[in-house]
């Protein structure tokens, strides 16, 4: 039966893994009318629920998945979800988004949210089939890599078509940054949400789902979707990214300088040739895949022909992992890279954040502080084939070296001693593969987010542009569209953080629907009217992205961060960029004006980075007020 | 004289640069124009090339600049300069 | 000439927009469940293969519908007389294909019927990896392909390997 909501399926589903009880509530009208989907459900309630000082790997912290109201639509890339916690890799927030076919089948089985409480005292797979739930035993499982897990789990389900996401042994082992896995391996990877479900004693959740999703007006909608065909079909970045995917961008980051090798030592790697996304898709990719209701397939599957790693087969990668296990590790060879890849997916490990524990590490290594003793008397000279195989192995297992890096870089300095000042993280979340001295608005970006030191959650990509004019006619400020300048970049991020919550509480794609400029604000309202019934200007859309952007920076003020954690690693701020990186030699990056101007258009605090009492009032967090005083947070009027 | 010209990321062209001959300094829009006579089912024409590529001219030392901010197709390429052509840069 | 929905497994790339497509196009609702064509799939693999009705002979005599619920429709479709159909789901054990789907709402059986000549879920595949052709025009093409490399290799033998621009 179709449910009286349009566009949403209607229904929370919590499962209290404790009792192994699970209980089914409405969807909240506000809810939806003040964070619309996916990571501003999670992340609102995330604040509501899960009070400052809560244990992310004890039983208080919760684990949300949510997803949006275009989802199991024929809209062109929803097909996407948010899963959140309070992260045990940073003690702050944490969320990570995937794609694949899971999402549309929490719709169809009636879900937009699923919330797992509490937790349970044996390893538990969740068979979700519509309205029955079961808990069901999986000691068996015990240790199985994330595709054992998934096959396992079909086959004793019985049905291919069932849909699952699974945790690794990364996970199980404690490792602090394990990801959740859809597909095998659309990876929900960042900030360890598999880490939390798994210490929940869940090792993966099945679903199916049998119910339609209505949307208020068909035709408006059928229309829409036409209009967003023909803008994506006729888009020049139509076929660099069906062909290569997000791989596409290795060569032109060599080419700009600010490709991060050898631990951000430098911006251009000598191998980018060998290990670009032109040359995998030459030698090495067979044939395109893409995540539900995709109409720009980027992901590609391949196959490794000849050579030491011959007959080793998979899918992806992405630019940041492949990047990550060539350029910043120093390894020139590409087919160890997807070596190393693979095996990141299989174990269930973040393989942006096990690449920079294992560049700290060889960064360490070169500069005598770390000794091969240390080291499991691994060689740790950059690009060293074993040594990065063999650290993500012992990464995963908690095993010797491994077990100092499975807490995450920020934590492996402090515990070993040393290089503190290199350890490249953003409030303790590793940062992204782009070198924020080639790239101020990314670095901004890095800086402010949410989650710690990652590019999601803003891609200002506008700033690569070259466009001066349209700088100044889109944000008042030519220099927005130079990435080399400081100027406007606040305005810039401000702009698209919003764009990028938004994307993700449509859990719609973020390459197509913000890289490609082709679901701005106003269209998004359209959408949402066709899709929900819901009236809505593209103004109050953007209010809704600003909205999670808060109730997300309240979480973190609530758990003590303020002004002094928005900033970037030394290695930034003071030494520049080398004069071999071209482009963009002898940049630094500029990190107080960015955040004043940041902070100003935010509407928060110059002082503490804290949102004023004005602006909580503006976007009707008035309640939280009250609670915030309670913690002694300085909070000023305006 | 030869200019080099560099394709990156671009579907249908190999990664490897290629030589095109013209008048000694010439305009950006007639390397451009040789381009497109070269790969006519990728570049039909040159409007279609600056509306949809970012066209960057390298000097010896290796820095580019966007044509957009100098002389767009009116800039005078030199001895010792490159072209280089690409899809727009944006997120990944 | 009749036509059928052809697949091509290479490029297929497993978004299921067919299935999406069509059902929104049959029910105005979107439902995989009520979908007339299905993606089957394997990530270990990177296997999508297109699955629906490629009108062969199979399911419509009485002997395989004892209620005679299915008839051929003037495209060659196979139509499903709702009327008639106890939804026994005989059709769907005997398709050697799986290409028969099943309503669990309805409870009928779901088959491709061609929408009037103009499938939708060829013409919106993003990939291209379905077409809507005669068997007798790919019966033409794929003899030609062949018979062409069976020549070429003749050529080669007899070393006139320039003789093959003509190709």
């Amino acid at each position: 039966m179709a449910s009286k909501y349009f566009g949403y399926a209607g229904r929370v589903l919590r499962l209290e893994l404790t009792k192994r009880k699970h209980v089914i509530h409405p969807l909240e009208k506000e809810l939806i009318r003040g964070y619309l989907g996916g990571r501003g459900f999670n992340s609102k309630r995330l604040l509501d629920e899960i009070p400052p000082e809560t244990d992310p790997l004890g039983k208080e912290n919760k684990l949300m998945f949510a997803t949006g109201p275009l989802v199991g639509t024929g809209f062109p890339t929803a097909s996407r979800f948010n899963v959140s916690a309070k992260s045990p890799l940073t003690w702050i927030l944490g969320d990570s988004n995937a794609g694949g076919h899971f999402a549309p089948e929490m719709k169809y089985a009636g879900y937009d949210q699923i919330i797992l409480e509490g937790s349970s005292d044996r390893l538990l797979y969740i068979f979700i089939d519509d309205d029955d739930v079961s808990f069901i035993d999986a000691s068996h499982l015990a240790g199985l890599d994330v595709y054992e897990t998934t096959k396992a789990v079909k086959e004793e389900i019985g049905d291919e078509s069932v849909q699952v996401v699974a945790a690794g042994p990364a996970a199980e082992n404690g490792v602090r940054y394990a990801g959740v896995f859809a597909n095998l391996m659309r990876a929900a990877a960042r900030t360890g949400m598999g880490t939390v479900m798994a210490q929940k004693g869940v090792k993966a959740i099945a679903i199916r789902g049998s119910k339609s999703i209505d949307v208020a007006h068909p035709d408006k909608f059928e229309k829409l979707v036409e209009k967003l065909e023909e803008d994506i079909y006729n888009h020049p970045q139509y076929w660099p990214r069906r062909i290569m995917g997000t791989t596409r961008i290795l060569l032109p980051l060599n080419l700009g300088g600010f490709l991060p090798t050898r631990h951000f030592t430098t911006g251009v790697f000598e191998y980018a040739e060998e290990v670009s996304g032109e040359r995998l898709a030459e030698e090495y990719n067979v044939k395109t895949r893409g995540c539900f209701s995709c109409i720009l397939p980027c992901s590609r599957f391949w196959v490794i022909r000849k050579g030491k790693y011959k007959g080793l087969y998979g899918e992806g990668p992405e630019y940041e992992p492949l990047s990550a296990f060539s350029a910043r590790v120093g390894n020139p060879d590409i087919q160890v890279a997807l070596k190393a890849n693979d095996m990141c997916n299989k174990l269930g490990l973040d393989a942006l954040t096990t690449a920079e524990c294992i560049s700290w590490a060889m960064e360490c290594y070169e500069r005598g502080w770390l000794t091969k003793d240390m080291a499991d008397g691994l060689d740790m000279s950059w690009g060293n084939e074993e040594t990065i195989l063999t650290l993500i192995e012992k990464i995963a297992r908690r095993e010797g070296f491994g077990d100092i890096l499975a807490d995450g870089v920020k934590k492996a300095a402090e515990k070993l001693g040393f290089g503190e000042e290199i350890a490249l993280h953003v409030k303790g979340l590793e940062i992204i593969q782009a070198d924020p001295r080639g790239l101020k608005g990314y670095g901004l970006g890095y800086v402010v987010a949410s989650r710690g030191g990652d590019h999601l959650r803003s891609e200002p990509f506008f700033e690569l542009s070259d466009d001066p004019e349209r700088g100044r006619e889109l944000f008042g400020i030519p220099e927005t569209a130079l990435r080399l300048e400081y100027k406007g970049k606040g305005k810039l991020v401000s702009f698209f953080e919003d764009w990028c919550a938004i994307t993700d509480a449509l859990e719609v794609c973020k390459n197509v629907a913000e890289n490609m400029e082709v679901l701005p604000f106003d269209l998004s309202g359209e959408v949402i009217h066709a899709a929900t019934g819901i009236e809505m200007k593209g103004g109050e859309v953007r209010r809704i992205g600003e909205r999670i952007i808060n109730v997300e920076r309240l979480f973190l003020v609530r758990e003590g961060i303020s002004r002094k954690d928005d900033t970037l690693p030394k290695r930034f701020l003071e030494e520049p960029m080398p004069e071999e990186a071209i482009n963009s030699a002898g940049s630094i990056f500029e990190l107080e004006p960015m955040l004043n101007e940041y902070y100003t258009e935010r509407g928060w605090d110059l002082k503490t980075g804290i949102p004023t009492i004005a602006k909580i009032k503006e976007l009707g967090l008035e309640k939280y007020v009250d609670n915030l005083r309670e913690l002694s947070i300085p909070l000023k009027d305006k | 004289m030869k200019v080099t010209v560099r394709f990156i990321g671009i579907p249908g062209i190999n990664v490897n640069s290629k030589k095109i001959f013209a008048d000694d300094t010439p305009r950006v829009k007639e390397l451009l124009e040789k381009v497109c006579e070269m790969f006519p089912e990728i570049f039909p024409s040159v409007d279609h090339i600056v509306d949809r590529f970012l066209v960057l001219i390298e000097d010896k030392q290796g820095k580019t600049t966007n044509i957009r901010l100098k002389d767009g197709l009116r800039t005078v390429i030199n001895k010792g300069e490159s072209l280089i052509v690409m899809p727009p840069l944006t997120g990944g | 000439m009749r036509k059928r929905i052809q697949t091509n497994e290479e490029a297929c790339s497993g978004c299921r927009y067919c299935e999406l497509v069509c059902s929104f196009s049959h029910t105005r609702e979107f439902n995989p469940r009520f979908a007339r064509i299905r993606i089957v799939k394997d990530d270990v693999i990177g296997m999508d293969i297109p699955v629906v009705c490629r009108q062969c002979r199979r399911c419509i005599p009485e002997e395989n519908c004892p209620m005679e619920a299915l008839e051929r429709s003037y495209l060659g479709a196979v139509m499903v007389i709702e009327e008639k159909c106890v939804g026994c789901g005989q059709c769907i054990t005997d398709c050697p294909f799986g290409s028969i789907s099943w309503d669990p709402i309805h409870e009928i059986p779901l088959v491709c019927n061609l929408c009037d000549g103009e499938p939708i879920c060829v013409r919106k595949c993003p990939t291209k990896a379905l077409s809507y052709t005669d068997l007798n025009t790919i019966s033409r093409k794929k003899g030609v392909q062949h018979a062409s490399k069976q020549y070429k290799q003749l050529l080669s033998e007899w070393g006139a390997d320039n003789m093959m621009e003509g190709f």
